[in-house]
């Protein structure tokens, strides 16, 4: 059984910061200490429960939320990143589940995940212009300049004939 | 009436002369969908094969994708309640719970106890709702198709009893913020009584088609197998994660509205196959049912159904997180808010989403057939996954 007390003292050289928030346990760390942190919350969170992304304005605030099924306990880790270019170590290797959401926050806010094994866009097409969940894309519903490209599937095909 | 021995006799397969050299090794990209029948709506799959054996799945999705959280920035907090319902339109209900509760959350309310109580029977009974089209269309894919008349027979009354109280019968925009669009019609609760009844025969009925059935256990048993570490490792919820044996359902994890105080067993398989996510489907709706009859004697209590909410909600600047277990497992939706009428940012962490990224894990080994009858058995709805 981990305490709060217990978390944040083990980890604390991963956080720049921790609060206890309505039961669920709050750290904020950097994008050079994540990797660390979150190696250090595997034993004890097994269940990847959500990752995302939110447009603040000024710079992209990651946001993870991870559940331990044995403590019934979430940990919400979050840190910020710059708007254009962010990139942040893949998760996706810990928890196999954060492969799609990397995929989704990579397509929606255009975050680059090192190391993640298929970094392509997700819930958009090959060859989308932007990242639509950021605050500066334009949504311009008179616009009929817009069109799809035919699809070639080559991203699939390419991963298909990898060995 | 004891069952039947319904079990295929042992035969001698005739030898069979397979291709040897280059052609033994060729390999096939084949896409299925988006148009496919089986793939419930717009999903494509791309399929390495070898032969009829499957290699690889590549699930390719967001053909039905709205952006309903780039609208919902635009939007004020109660005129997001009905794009929730667009999410998983098979259970509108609880995607509006799920999304009411962050942003009660958010403003620091809570239902009046007999909102949270009608709340409840509503979520168990779109759970059986949800359920029952699932069992139908799972049947559909594997060639049983008598069961899908019997389950929309009763999935019927209970829109019948939804409508009652909304006017609509699959998007229902009904639970809202502080409270239920409206109290309890007169007689609604002797309409839910003769469901009951009606709905512990049909589940009767559709164990008496199915569960049996040596045609369509077939089909089930031991294919698409995920162990319990590997489904909590790839974020599966709901039934598909019970039926490896994990007892993970936020009802009794993390309780809200009512849970908490009803008694219910978590319906969990062992063998981690499609029959396993079967069953606990099938173990589920009679749990269901339980937990209404459980909550009915409450109906009689009257009292508000909805608190006082001002019409504008500007709730202070901040972020709440939700999660509620959806029919298909866990519903999370994170609300960012900075003390304006519009959300900074509507997050909607779907199931089906998670649970079909493992596709690829269940169906390693499996033949091409095997493939409907897993994607049938994780239950998605791509409403859900595109958003």
């Amino acid at each position: 059984m981990t305490t709060f007390a217990q978390l944040t003292h083990d980890q604390r050289a991963h956080l720049t910061g921790s609060e206890e928030a309505g039961g669920v346990w709050c750290l904020t760390t950097d994008p050079r200490k994540v990797r660390a942190l979150l190696e250090g919350l595997r034993p004890a969170f097994d269940y990847p429960e959500d990752l995302t992304c939110i447009d603040t304005g000024g710079e992209l605030r990651v946001f993870c939320r991870l559940w331990s099924t044995a403590q019934r306990q979430a940990v919400h880790v979050s840190l910020t990143i710059p708007r254009s270019r962010g990139h942040l170590p893949t998760a996706s290797d810990l928890w196999r589940g954060y492969e799609w959401q990397e995929r989704e926050v990579f397509d929606l806010f255009g975050v680059q995940f090192d190391g993640h094994p298929d970094l392509r866009r997700i819930l958009t097409w090959e060859g989308f212009p932007g990242h639509p969940l950021l605050k500066d894309f334009v949504v311009d519903n008179d616009d009929s300049s817009w069109e799809i490209p035919e699809q070639t599937d080559q991203e699939i095909i390419d991963l298909l004939s990898r060995e | 009436m004891p069952l039947r021995d319904f079990r295929i006799p042992e035969f001698d397969a005739p030898e069979v002369q397979l291709p040897t050299g280059e052609l033994a090794h060729e390999t096939t990209i084949v896409s299925m969908g988006p148009q496919h029948p089986s793939t419930h709506g717009v999903l494509r799959l791309m399929l390495k094969l070898d032969g009829e054996s499957v290699l690889q799945v590549v699930p390719v999705i967001g053909y039905l994708h709205r952006g309903t959280e780039k609208i919902a920035e635009k939007r004020s907090y109660a005129m997001i309640v009905p794009y929730t319902d667009r999410l998983d339109y098979i259970s509108s209900m609880y995607m509006n719970l799920g999304y009411v509760r962050a942003v009660e959350g958010l403003l620091g309310i809570e239902a009046p106890p007999r909102a949270r109580v009608i709340r409840t029977i509503l979520g168990e009974l779109q759970r059986i709702a949800s359920h029952l089209v699932w069992l139908g269309t799972f049947g559909l894919d594997l060639g049983a198709w008598t069961a899908f008349i019997y389950c929309f027979r009763e999935r019927e009354l209970i829109l019948d009893l939804f409508e009652q109280i909304c006017g609509a019968r699959l998007t229902y925009n009904a639970i809202r913020i502080g409270g239920i669009v409206a109290d309890l019609p007169a007689g609604w609760e002797d309409g839910l009584r003769a469901y009951l009844t009606a709905q512990e025969q049909g589940l009767r009925d559709y164990e008496g088609l199915l569960t049996g059935n040596p045609v369509f256990r077939a089909r089930i048993e031991g294919i698409g197998v995920i162990s319990a570490a590997d489904a909590l490792n790839w974020g599966l919820s709901g039934p598909s994660l019970r039926g490896s044996g994990s007892t993970f359902d936020l009802r009794k994890d993390d309780p809200y509205e009512c849970y908490g105080e009803v008694d219910f067993h978590v319906a969990t398989a062992d063998s981690g196959d499609c029959l396993g996510r079967y069953e606990v489907r099938i173990q589920e709706m009679h749990e269901s049912l339980s937990i209404i009859r459980q909550l009915l004697p409450r109906l009689q209590e009257p009292g508000e159904v909805q608190t006082k909410v001002p019409r504008v909600l500007k709730p202070p600047a901040g972020e709440f997180y939700a999660h509620v277990e959806a029919p298909r497992g866990i519903f999370g939706v994170y609300v960012v808010s900075d003390g304006s009428a519009n959300p900074v940012r509507v997050r909607f962490r779907s199931p089906s989403f998670a649970n079909l990224s493992a596709l690829n894990t269940m169906c390693a080994g499996m033949k091409l057939a095997d493939v409907v009858a897993i994607l049938g058995s994780i239950d998605i709805v791509l409403g859900e996954v595109d958003r």
